[in-house]
């Protein structure tokens, strides 16, 4: 009887395979992240699977103010039990494990339910048989349940354990712990996250390389704001590479800046213009200017070895830019970004369209970036190989426009359009405007959006732009807060990280300008849509797929990332194992391009395209890798539509010139290949740039 | 269940398993490896029974096990033909110990903690434990999926009463789950219920109005529920409806003058260490309030045992089981224990709780007993619900009262005395046959020479070679 039992219970019910996410699986998404399965309850027969969705944007991340993960969520469900009652019916819920929060999602039946959205850390998904499917709590017994990846986090099996012994086995003596200065290997600490324990093995880790030497010169200039230049057809510019003073938050230290300048000038100039630039360096190193986001003749991409040679120090080089595209755009060195570009480098470009609507009312042109300071002062970077190799080097320090307290003044109910450009290394930002602001996103890095859009945070990664307007409140104190969730991997939990990077005070009064309630459709929509709905049922027609190998990673760095790897969060939004990620140099860490045809890797993939073809493309966060993370991906000089992700459409295109690629998550683009030169496509994640990622394809005429 | 409609195929089964006796299924890997017996029809013949009702030992007593029942029991009853003869003479029977505060999870000196489904059903059984209870999880759902995997007899183990995992107060513990809200205390229960748990556990930091929220749930649902106290006094407990106490004195708060209600006192240990002895006004009250409500407490003093000085528990069948590195981390534990002065717990404060434990039993307390192998790691699973018998006998039970509280008053704080926890004609054969006479001397509950399970006979020697040097790790 027992045997007959046993058997009953392990045969499949009804129909023949089991429910999966056949929508995830086929986009080549994570199904171990974003597919839950469902299991039933005892007793019951039901089967069934949810599928994390992707919300349809218009960030590649779903993500509430606080930088909670939201999703859809897609239910194929089996054999539910039949509802007795004219009332009754299975309900679906996602609550927090501790039962906190429970929110209803919907009724459900056998079949697909599209559902949500779910905003938490962590959750459980649960289907309930209900006598009266509106109650607002479950009553009946449960049938199916399932709980998300993320809920897979929790303190380690013998944790402590692993603590002490692993600060035991790393030779440390006592009192280096409580060192503050550089040490025989020219390194001092790194600065610890607050309020987060880190282990004695990990405190005592070194990068393998030597710290880079500071930018010299016997007296570098004071570097001063920026200032605007128009430039107009036939001007010429000098922008000179050099070292500069900066203070910051009370401290001074040696940086850089062009034109001795924080940030770089902002350049102005008429879609359609023909500008010169010519690149001065007066660094110790070579660099180049690479004119983000612009499509321009391939010669002045500003890629060494591919579209020049690296300007020497004392050199120049001469870009001839035009500017066949509108928006917010941004330079920057392409050699040692990790470096250059975080101690200075960067600038925005702006290209106006002279038949546009004037904005709404103010302009603020805002570059966000963060800088990791310690003790010491700024923590070296790596001379050989660049350092935080792991997960990019996540600063402490947030700078807007350079200054580390930004200050705004808005009047209240006025309307501000803000373009905002990232240049951190690594941090993708989830950025907000305070309480009683409202978000209009209207643009991102390649021109406007289909449609207008409410939204209640902007996500932009490294390397993207977004134009928002923001109407603030009538009175009160504004703030643009960058709000995430870190994840404490040592104890497997989720807590809240604010960062203001600068406030905005409200003084006064300003009518709302008339119809800045109403959201605009570009004119372009119908043709982005059609674009996007002609191919994103489509075959790409190649998948690179994102992961990172490491050979001779310490064993604690080793030991933590395999805890880490329980679960990967879409964005890693904070740098939370800060010893080990800093120890991690380009000699231990190799980021990978992989092309899944075939098998190809990084320089070594060679693509063909020829010019004025529209390509499908698929880029795939692997989540079978020891590290997975975002990767903000930058194609040189073409324009790309973000199809879906993760299989599910986009609701509202745009064109873009860098994408972030969740973790474990797959996302199909369609690259306008009209631009005819040798492209790099890369991770634009400094660290992992120099740690390898990046490839590059030819568009021939 | 009245929603359901034609989809419950397995469920069906389920109800439709016959109640006629016969013994559980095994799967032929685990009837090779571990079990001695398995045979319908066994007598144990010559044998001392202790049948845990508390009365006296009976010598000279035959017990027929059949179909996985105990089938009859006295002196000079007839042999069934073909019965597996054991000769139980110089031996003593007594009931499966049910043991109360039995996790599935261990913790250990050094910083172990460690789910160990693959050791810890192993070394219960073996120890002649044949029902626990998990009394708190930190992995619910391994305790649930264990539960299934052992009553589908393809891995050994005892009987599981699954705990849901530590209900807790404040915002982030580990993995017991935190919450201050009455609503979400009561979606907890609710949804474990559904989850075939039995018990709801409670942990220090507890508000009362959470607490009383989830109680309440519990009961709708048929649950019962226990907790290891601290921001709630055992007397505030009572008044809420909470139907156990795990461990005992050592977590009542009550002792401690000017506690702040829902908070768990800092100094609350060491006021219990110097306070909680049984002929302490404070506690004199609070066990006629336990008597006259009906409260269970369920004593765990091996697993305290091992955290106080001067004490003898350094066993060396326990040492031998654990990993090596578990085995250097509890050694070094100890010699801190033993050689610090000012230690938090004095020896004296150790003979104070166990003359709780006696004063509660002697009221006519229901008291149970547990090993709860956390801590240092100095109680084992099973070995520690043996340390328990000893224990109580130090404390001044007699053989046959101590015998009660690990066997039938466990049965009976589980609800399942109806069938299990006596040697008794017709209950379940769950029974330890144990070699010499345990009324003459007390450590012969270590010397497990059967453990019956059902009827089915399981060897303890062939358990425990299973999980050498494992303890600790899985």
């Amino acid at each position: 009887m027992h045997l007959v039992l046993w058997a009953a219970l392990s045969l499949p019910l009804a129909g023949d395979t089991l429910p999966d996410c056949p929508r995830l699986a086929s986009s080549g998404g994570s199904t171990d992240l974003y597919c839950i399965e469902l299991a039933a309850a005892p007793g019951y027969g039901a089967r069934g699977s949810a599928e994390l969705s992707w919300d349809g944007g218009p960030f590649t991340v779903g993500v509430s103010p606080d930088g909670t993960a939201r999703w859809r969520v897609r239910f194929r469900l089996d054999s539910l039990p039949r509802p007795r009652g004219p009332r009754a019916g299975m309900v679906a819920w996602a609550a927090s494990p501790a039962m906190n929060t429970v929110t209803r999602l919907g009724v459900v039946r056998d079949g697909t339910n599209d559902l949500g959205p779910v905003t938490l850390d962590r959750f459980l998904l649960l289907i309930s048989a209900e006598p009266d499917t509106t109650a607002p709590e479950w009553r009946g017994p449960m049938v199916l349940r399932g709980e998300s990846a993320s809920n897979r986090l929790r303190p380690a099996d013998n944790f402590q354990f692993f603590l002490g012994f692993t600060g035991q086995s790393s030779g440390m003596p006592e009192h280096a712990h409580h060192h503050v200065g550089p040490d025989s290997t020219g390194w001092g600490p790194v600065p610890m996250f607050p309020g987060l324990d880190m282990l004695g093995a990990e405190m005592a880790l070194r990068p393998g390389v030597s710290p880079a030497p500071w930018p010299g010169g016997m007296d570098p200039p004071s570097a001063r704001p920026h200032e605007t230049v128009t430039l107009r057809t036939g001007d010429t510019l000098d922008l000179v590479a050099g070292p500069v003073l900066r203070s910051i938050a009370g401290r001074t230290y040696r940086m850089l800046g062009f034109n001795g300048q924080y940030p770089g000038p902002l350049l102005r100039v008429e879609r359609g213009a023909e500008v010169v630039v010519r690149l001065v360096n007066h660094l110790e190193a070579p660099t180049t200017v690479h004119w983000h986001g612009i499509r321009l003749e391939n010669a002045f991409d500003g890629v060494p070895g591919l579209t020049q040679p690296a300007v020497p120090p004392g050199g120049s080089f001469v870009y001839r830019l035009r500017f066949p595209d509108a928006g917010i755009f941004w330079y920057h060195p392409h050699v040692r970004e990790d470096q250059q570009q975080d101690l200075g480098l960067y600038g925005n470009l702006f290209v106006t369209s002279p038949g546009a609507p004037p904005a709404p009312g103010r302009e603020e042109f805002l570059i966000l970036d963060d800088l990791l300071v310690g003790e010491e002062g700024l923590v070296p970077y790596g001379a050989e190989q660049a350092t935080h190799a792991a997960m990019g080097r996540f600063g402490n320090v947030m700078l807007v426009n350079g200054e580390s307290s930004w200050r705004g003044t808005v009047r209240g109910g006025e309307v501000v359009r803000f373009y905002l450009t990232n240049v951190a290394n690594t941090r993708t930002f989830n950025l907000s405007f305070g309480e009683g602001s409202r978000i209009k996103l209207l643009a991102s890095d390649q021109g406007p959006y289909a449609r207008e859009s409410w939204v209640s945070s902007v996500v932009i990664a490294p390397a993207e732009r977004y134009v928002v307007d923001v109407a603030f409140p009538a009175r009160g104190a504004a703030a643009l807060v960058n709000r995430v969730r870190g994840i404490d991997h040592l104890y497997g939990r989720f807590f809240n990280v604010t960062d203001t990077l600068g406030t905005i005070a409200i003084a006064g009064r300003a009518s709302p300008p008339a119809g800045f309630d109403r959201l605009a459709t570009s004119s372009e929509a119908r043709q982005l849509d059609s674009l996007v709905a002609a191919h994103a049922g489509g075959t790409p027609e190649h998948t690179l797929e994102l992961r990172v190998a490491f050979t001779g990673l310490p064993f604690v760095s080793e030991a933590l990332m395999r805890l880490d790897s329980i679960y990967f969060n879409p964005v890693e939004w904070e740098g939370t194992m800060p010893g080990m990620n800093w120890a991690t140099t380009g000699r231990e860490a190799r980021w990978i391009l992989r092309d899944l045809a075939t098998g190809r890797e990084n320089m070594d993939i060679h693509w063909r395209f020829r010019r004025g073809t529209l390509t499908h493309l698929r880029l795939v966060g692997a989540r079978n890798t020891l590290h997975g993370m975002q990767h903000p991906i930058h194609l040189h000089g073409q324009r790309f539509l973000v199809l879906s992700v993760n299989g599910v459409p986009n609701r509202n295109p745009v064109w873009k010139d860098t994408v972030l690629v969740p973790a474990g998550t797959s996302v199909d683009l369609l690259a306008d290949m009209s631009n005819p030169g040798s492209w790099m496509l890369h991770c634009h994640i400094a660290e992992h740039l120099e740690s390898a990622m990046m490839m590059h394809f030819d568009v021939e005429e | 269940m009245k929603l359901v409609g034609g989809a419950l195929t397995a469920g069906m089964l389920v109800l439709a398993r016959p109640l006629a006796a016969q013994r559980p299924f095994l799967s032929d890997q685990v009837k090779q490896r571990f079990v001695a017996i398995d045979t319908a029809v066994i007598a144990i013949t010559g044998v001392t029974v202790i049948d845990g009702r508390g009365g006296p030992a009976v010598r000279g007593q035959t017990v027929v096990i059949r179909d996985g029942r105990i089938a009859d029991l006295g002196a000079g009853i007839a042999i069934p033909a073909g019965a597996y003869r054991i000769d139980g003479s110089g031996k003593t029977v007594i009931p499966g110990i049910v043991g109360m505060h039995d996790h599935m999870f261990y913790t250990a000196a050094g910083g172990f903690a460690n789910q160990m489904s693959f050791t810890a059903p192993k070394l219960y059984l073996a120890s002649g434990v044949t029902t626990v209870r998990t009394t708190g999880g930190r992995s619910p759902y391994a305790d649930i999926n264990l539960r299934k995997v052992v009553d589908s007899g393809l891995a050994p183990g005892p009987r599981i009463h699954v705990t849901t995992p530590y209900l807790t107060g404040g915002e982030f513990a580990g993995s017991m789950f935190a919450t201050d809200s009455p609503e979400a205390a009561r979606r907890f229960v609710a949804y474990w219920a559904s989850e075939g748990v039995s018990w709801v556990k409670f942990y220090t930091d507890v508000s009362r109005a959470t607490m009383k929220a989830a109680i309440e749930e519990a009961h709708r649902h048929g649950m019962k529920t226990t907790g290891h106290l601290c921001s709630v006094t055992f007397s505030e407990a009572m008044d809420l409806g909470l139907d156990d106490f795990a461990h005992g004195a050592i977590t009542a708060t009550d002792f401690v003058a000017g506690k702040e209600p829902d908070k768990c006192p800092t100094n609350a240990l060491r006021v219990s260490d110097s306070l909680a002895s049984g002929d302490n006004p404070v506690a004199k009250a609070l066990i006629a309030k336990m008597v006259r409500k009906g409260v269970s407490m369920t004593t765990t003093m091996p697993i305290y045992e091992a955290l106080y000085p001067h004490r003898p528990v350094t066993d060396e069948r326990s040492l031998e089981l654990m990993a090596p590195p578990v085995r250097a981390a509890y050694v070094a534990n100890r010699q801190f224990i033993d050689s610090t002065s000012n230690y938090v717990f004095t020896t004296a404060g150790f003979t104070r709780l166990l003359s709780f434990d006696k004063a509660f039993y002697a009221a006519g307390g229901l008291l149970g007993n547990g090993v709860d192998p956390t801590g240092n790691g100095g109680a084992l699973p099973g070995f520690g619900d043996q340390r328990g018998y000893e224990l109580l006998r130090e404390a001044g039970l007699t053989t046959e009262q101590a015998v009660q509280v690990v066997t039938l008053n466990g049965a009976k704080i589980l609800g399942v005395a109806k069938d299990l926890g006596s040697v008794e004609k017709g209950k379940t054969a769950d029974l330890v046959l144990l070699d010499g006479d345990l009324t003459a001397e007390p450590s012969v509950i270590r010397k497990v020479v059967t453990v019956f399970k059902g009827g089915v006979g399981y060897d303890p020697k062939r358990l425990i070679d299973a999980v050498r040097g494992r303890v600790g790790i899985d």
